[in-house]
């Protein structure tokens, strides 16, 4: 009853607080922040929900230029506070400006404009420096002015340089040229003028923010000793495909024909480059990062290895795991959890963000649930400049043998679900055998939800 | 001089060849908003000049594939084909147009219904129990403060289960599409052509590979079993091809039946290596759990085996890189490959790299063995398949291994095995990348 009379005056601060529906949203984002023509993107909104059940079951709804998210919700339930979130998938869309509202219970809580540049053609990277070479993708090039020949590609309104098709594909490789630092138009310029313009799709000089780049994430960059004599590392290989040399954060290509004494000089990836991520130490695993419309031309091996045991074993494959792997719920199906294998559960937050989730652990024998809640933390750090790109995801791991009611289970069913639905998580168990060491994984095989 | 004077002749004709489209598809038939949407275009070129990648224009209710120009020579008539992602288009009436620079070359119209709620499964009879997802009745938890109706007929039965579900048992019918409406105050919610009364269409399932599915003894002593575990989810039974559940409380040995509400069965064993596929009704995957392994029973006290990924269509690509694969005596190293279009033994490029610089190129012909079948839905139990043992490479150590179809509508996954002689522990290399660039 004390506890109850102590809630009741931040209960209604609370209500005040959110009793204006544009309070009722703490974020409302896109991403990516500026989605161009034809890309698929996504809405993230999240707050608070004075009383009754929060936001759910989110519908889009079209009409000209306004785009309505409609959540389902109800006003008039019991005055309890709850968070609330999702991620809307929306697109894609032609070139435009669009009004994007967010609507629940009726009532609009938030809008905003949105502008859909337009995008005849695409510019791989979208950022770099004067003289780097970039790829063009879908270029119609038009039979009477033929590349080399009278077509010109121009940026901020100078043409670029040693325009080739890179392949049968049609993109086109070419060389950016000198500008001055900044956001330019993209040009295919004609002896008859500028006749197809990609407004705003290069910018001169570095990355401003994540938004410039793609991500995955390596759940497992550890290098260390471990129990019962075990000496770990991670062997994590990355190839580039690409036509271009890419700067990826971190930058871990190294030279293999380089002579140069001293310290080695860590460089962007060539061409079909190779070579073996470096950033090891952390339990959290670690972002990759590589500029927008590059990542599916690079590709992965990545394994756990003991190195005390390399003769008998080549190790565990580790997945690489990419946005659409993420969800805000998680389930990992018959975990062993016999006392002759170490079962270690590893919950990782794409979006480097505090929280708390729930993890329900089922021991599938003698149907009983166990729930804790964890709260993932992210080593987040703050750059004098830009791009800041967060190096480490929220993580927690648990181990199960720490946990004395499951002492004796055998199997378990494992839920990891965070409160709100725009969580992004990714999560899966390690179950080692003490004597071989030898690593099995349980990772999420399901569908998201 | 003439090989000059015939290849500037070449470069000097239009590119525009005629490459008639003799399949232009749009999957799923009938798309719900919110999944994702293929179109796969096939066709031949008389020239040889294949359409060498698309790109995707949106302009109010048109969608238009825009072929890239066709570059490139080749005089011996070739087939062509592309499989271009949509996405998650919002709900509406729309125009496909396939086009290139000079000309149309088809145009389809897509229909995106819209998805008010879901529900699952999406087939059955008089007394099948569905599950409908993202409607919550407020205030209440059965009839008469909310009504769910199946082509007009009120469903018996229904109610709310944890998590806000619906869950109702569909009432007499005759066979056909049936619009399923949920009523909650003045406000009705209609998802259109949502249930199918009677024998269910190839279209009502979706479907995983599961790689491994194999009980065989292997080298070394070996004793090899996939350990896959299937569990239900949802609050209603689920009904899958094959059926696999079988009741562990029967008192005689019962028939296999659909997997009740939050049940578990496993996947039953083929004894040839190639894996199969394992349907369900469409709406029911994010309802089902998967663990997937493979186990060498004879040392299965030392290792819990290594784990297979469960395949869907969005993992696979018509070009697969699998970087890295260590190649020993002491190991063996077998690269299997899949691919997810069962009638066609496609012809795929296998492309060896290994780290001293030698490459090695070969075609590989995929093994396909379709079923036939009297009635529909026929569903093949098994994708096309083809393995091969990598040997070891004089100097390297390892390699880098590229699959690649010809056809690039091609829906292939694939991965390597590297076995222990001694352990027989097994270290796998699955594709970690995203779905690569056509």
């Amino acid at each position: 009853m004390t506890a109850t009379k102590r809630l009741l005056p931040l209960l209604f601060v609370l209500l005040c607080a959110v009793s204006s529906f544009g309070e009722y949203v703490e974020r409302f984002e896109f991403d990516p922040a500026s989605p161009v023509e034809g890309e698929t993107f996504e809405v993230l909104v999240n707050g608070w929900w004075p009383s009754g059940g929060p936001p759910f079951a989110p519908q889009v709804v079209v009409d000209g230029h306004r785009i309505e998210i409609r959540f389902q919700a109800a006003k008039n339930g019991p005055p309890v506070i709850s968070y609330w979130g999702a991620r809307v998938s929306v697109g894609p869309l032609d070139a435009g400006t669009y009004v994007i509202a967010v609507r629940a219970a009726g009532d609009v809580l938030q809008e905003k404009t949105l502008v859909i540049e337009p995008r005849p053609f695409t510019v791989i990277p979208g950022f770099g420096p004067s003289g780097s070479e970039v790829l063009l993708r879908g270029v119609q090039v038009p039979a009477e002015c033929r590349l080399g020949e009278c077509l010109q590609v121009k940026f901020g309104g100078v043409p670029g340089e040693a325009a080739r098709f890179f392949d049968r594909s049609g993109d086109i490789l070419i060389r950016t040229p000198d500008h001055a630092d900044g956001l330019v138009d993209v040009s295919l310029s004609t002896p008859i003028g500028d006749s197809v313009v990609a407004p705003k799709a290069f910018r001169f000089g570095r990355a401003l923010g994540a938004g410039d780049y793609e991500r995955v994430l390596f759940p497992v960059t550890f290098e260390g000793p471990g129990a019962h004599g075990s000496d770990w590392t991670t062997n994590i290989i990355v190839r580039n495909d690409s036509p271009l040399t890419v700067e990826t954060a971190p930058l871990f290509w190294l030279n293999p024909d380089s002579t140069t004494s001293g310290p080695p000089i860590l460089g962007p990836f060539p061409p079909a480059g190779r070579a073996r991520f470096r950033e090891l130490g952390s339990q959290a695993g670690r972002f990759l990062y590589i500029p927008r419309g590059l990542e599916s031309f690079f590709s992965y091996s990545s394994h756990i290895l003991d190195q005390s045991r390399a003769g008998t074993n080549l190790g565990t494959e580790i997945p690489v795991v990419h946005v659409g792997d993420t969800s805000n719920r998680i389930r990992l199906v018959n975990v062993p959890l016999d006392p002759a294998f170490r079962a270690r559960l590893r919950i990782y937050e794409w979006d480097s963000q505090p929280r708390f989730v729930t993890v329900t652990v089922i021991n599938v024998l003698e149907d009983e649930q166990h729930i804790i809640r964890l709260r993932l933390d992210a080593a987040v750090i703050t750059c004098p400049t830009t791009p800041c790109l967060q190096p480490e995801p929220g993580y927690a791991a648990l181990d199960f043998s720490t946990i004395p009611a499951l002492a004796g289970a055998a199997l378990g069913d494992v839920i990891i679900e965070s409160e709100t639905g725009d969580a992004r998580l990714w999560a899966f168990v390690s179950v080692t055998n003490n004597e071989t060491q030898h690593v099995t994984l349980y990772t999420p095989q399901h569908k998201n939800p | 001089m003439k090989k000059l004077l015939l290849l500037f002749i070449l470069l000097a004709l239009p590119l525009s060849a005629d490459c008639p489209i003799t399949d232009f598809v749009i999957e799923p038939e009938q798309p719900l908003y919110g999944e994702d949407i293929d179109v796969l275009l096939r066709g031949s070129c008389e020239s040889g000049l294949r359409p060498p990648g698309a790109r995707i224009r949106v302009d109010g209710s048109t969608i238009a594939i825009e072929l890239r120009p066709q570059l490139g020579l080749t005089l011996a008539p070739s087939f062509w084909g592309e499989r271009v992602f949509l996405g998650r288009i919002l709900p509406g009436t729309y125009e496909v147009v396939v086009r290139d620079v000079n000309r149309e070359w088809g145009r389809r119209t897509l229909v995106v219904r819209d998805r008010p709620f879901s529900i699952a499964p999406n087939f059955g009879n008089e007394g099948t129990e569905a599950v409908l997802r993202g409607v919550h009745p407020t205030g209440c938890s059965a009839p008469p403060c909310f009504t769910v109706r199946f082509g007009g007929v009120p469903a018996t039965d229904a109610h709310t289960v944890e998590g806000g579900d619906i869950v109702v048992t569909a009432p007499a019918h005759t066979a056909g599409l049936v619009d399923v409406t949920v009523t909650t105050g003045s406000e009705t919610l209609t998802l259109t052509e949502a249930f199918r009364y009677g024998s269910p269409a190839e279209s009502d399932y979706e479907r995983v590979l599961l790689p491994m599915t194999v009980l065989a003894p292997g080298a070394h002593g070996s004793d090899w079993a996939s350990d896959i575990v299937v569990q239900n989810n949802a609050p209603v039974t689920v009904d899958t091809e094959p059926r696999f559940y079988v009741d562990p409380d029967s008192p005689v040995q019962p028939l296999p039946t659909a997997i009740p509400p939050g049940r578990k069965a496993y996947f039953p064993y083929r004894f040839t290596d190639g894996g199969a596929f394992f349907y369900f009704p469409r709406g029911a995957g994010p309802y089902l759990g998967y663990a997937s392994h493979i186990l060498d029973r004879s040392r299965n006290t030392t290792d819990l085996g290594s784990e297979i990924p469960v395949v869907r269509a969005r993992d696979t690509a018509s070009k697969i890189f699998l970087p890295n694969i260590p190649v020993s005596d002491l190991f063996r190293a077998r690269l299997r490959i899949y691919d997810f279009d069962v009638t066609v033994s496609r012809l795929v490029l296998v492309t060896l790299r290994t780290d001293d610089g030698k490459a090695f190129a070969f075609g590989l012909r995929l093994n396909a063995s379709p079923i036939v079948c009297p009635t529909t839905p026929c569903l093949q139990p098994a994708p096309p398949f083809r393995a091969l043992d990598l040997a070891p490479s004089a100097g390297a150590e390892t390699v880098d291994i590229t699959v690649e179809s010809f056809e690039k509508d091609a829906r292939l996954w694939a991965f390597a095995s590297v076995t222990n002689n001694e352990t027989q522990h097994v270290t796998m290399h699955t594709p970690l990348h995203d779905r690569p660039q056509q």
